[in-house]
């Protein structure tokens, strides 16, 4: 008896909780491998019609890396943030969610991480390939990759929290854009100061421990208001 | 200072006026603004009031 | 606390509309004096000529710009923890004025610059998030719209603007520090 008692605790135990919603949502994209080629494919896409646009130059093509890489980055990001929340919400199982009986914070955090695994990651991973593309030094090319794994959790995050407050409204893509644009401005600044940093032959630690810093922070907060948000919705 | 300096201004009238120009009208649209904002929230608050005093009877 | 009766907006409204004349009034008092004081009483500047008289206008309206961000801020939290539907509406009628004076201010700027620096913009810390205070304004402006024409309870966008600027505001504070030097190596 006291051994099932044991068994039923620990099965609702928040990390429990995490584990099912990441599965879930990692299950989920797996199943429907496009749209994480997709998103793939627009990063690079949109990295490689810079240097159409401006011109082959290479020393201006250098220069720019950084920041076309990051702004990519957080572009690609944000076209799959309504992958979050969006189909939950519209087919209930939000509902169902918020009704479990773990807690939502710990389920929020499974779907976050389950997004960056999908969106972020291979971003991260595809990145140094892209700087390649623009001529950057391998030394950079370790910055960028770092700055980019530092940094996308960081956009999955707010992009949640977002995603939350649009849930169901219409048009809500234009609107959650609008949102979290603005509120990606640190990490794009940080993200791209790095690999600057790192061209200009200065130490990078600097704006990637504050990338990790932000990181950090966010890990902490954001779970507990992306619950709060969505319970807010849903009412 | 005759009327002609303060059109003129050494030649910066148009960063001046322009400034103290756009200061005016946003300052004369915000109180169209707020009489409309102010009056909105009115009818929604006499609203709430109605439903409140409905409630009241229906108990 | 007899104040707390004033956080139900069909007691506060009518405190309000008493209080209103008096401010009217205030208002122009000062306005009338702050004009004179600026255009008229205070002498031409050795350096900038008459152009500086814009910084009378132009600082004022920076600072309302953050002020009022800041007072959203606190109603919003007051309207998270208290739950007063007073808080959310002040919030609310709070933001357009503040989208207004950030506009303003960066407009004025841009008009003083030009003269005083020969550039209309620059990507400077100051400027920079500004125009970024500008943007959180009209994100939350938009969600409110929003939100009413589904009539979802405004308590959504209430939470966003407590929670969420506020954080981010005070992310982007100590990060609009960091803007200049990165930038500054950027534009040079």
């Amino acid at each position: 008896m006291i051994a099932r008692q044991t068994a039923v605790a620990t099965t609702f135990a928040p990390e429990h909780g995490f584990l099912v919603a990441f599965a879930r949502d990692v299950r989920l994209a797996v199943r429907s491998k496009g749209e994480v080629i997709q998103a793939l494919a627009f990063f690079v896409v949109v990295v490689s019609l810079f240097p159409l646009a401006i011109g082959p130059e290479s020393v201006l093509l250098k220069r720019i890396a950084p920041g076309v890489v990051w702004v990519a980055a957080l572009l690609s990001v944000l076209l799959t943030l309504p992958r979050i929340l969006a189909s939950d919400y519209a087919d209930g199982t939000l509902d169902q969610l918020a009704l479990s009986v773990y807690p939502l914070p710990a389920i929020m955090a499974g779907k976050i991480v389950a997004h960056w695994l999908m969106a972020g990651l291979p971003l991260a991973l595809m990145s140094p390939l892209r700087g390649f593309q623009f001529g950057l030094e391998s030394r950079e090319l370790v910055v960028l990759y770092a700055s980019l794994m530092l940094g996308t959790p960081v956009l999955s995050m707010i992009g949640a929290i977002g995603a939350a407050l649009t849930i169901g409204v219409r048009g809500g893509s234009i609107l959650l854009a609008l949102l979290v644009l603005p509120l990606y401005i640190p990490v794009l600044i940080f993200g791209a100061g790095a690999v600057e940093q790192a061209m200009v032959g200065i130490d990078a630690s600097a704006n990637l421990s504050l990338l990790g810093a932000i990181l950090l922070l966010g890990g902490l907060v954001v779970p507990f208001a992306v619950a709060v948000a969505v319970k807010i919705s849903l009412d | 200072m005759n009327w002609a300096a303060i059109f003129s201004l050494d030649g910066r009238a148009f960063y001046i006026w322009g400034s103290f120009g756009a200061f005016a009208i946003a300052m004369i649209l915000e109180i169209i603004l707020v009489r409309m904002r102010s009056k909105r929230a009115q009818a929604g608050i006499e609203e709430e009031v109605m439903a409140d005093k409905v409630k009241g009877r229906a108990k | 606390m007899s104040l707390y009766k004033y956080s139900s907006p069909a007691v506060f409204f009518p405190l309000a509309g008493k209080l209103v004349p008096w401010f009217t009034v205030l208002a122009v008092v000062f306005f009338v004096i702050g004009l004179y004081l600026g255009l008229v009483a205070a002498p031409e500047d050795f350096q900038q000529g008459e152009v500086y008289r814009i910084i009378f206008i132009h600082v004022p309206a920076a600072w309302m710009a953050m002020f009022i961000y800041l007072v959203m801020a606190m109603y919003g939290v007051m309207a998270l923890t208290f739950n007063t539907r007073l808080s959310a509406m002040m919030m609310e009628a709070l933001a357009p004025t503040g989208a207004m004076f950030t506009a303003l201010a960066l407009w004025t700027g841009a008009l003083w610059g030009k003269p005083t620096w020969g550039t209309y913009w620059a990507w400077d810390a100051r400027m920079t998030s500004t125009l970024i205070l500008l943007f959180l304004y009209i994100g939350y402006l938009a969600l409110v719209t929003r939100l009413k024409t589904r009539s979802v309870p405004i308590r959504l966008a209430r939470c966003w603007s407590s929670s969420v600027p506020l954080m981010c505001r005070s992310f982007i504070f100590p990060l609009s520090g960091g803007i200049p030097c990165i930038r500054v190596h950027r534009c040079r």
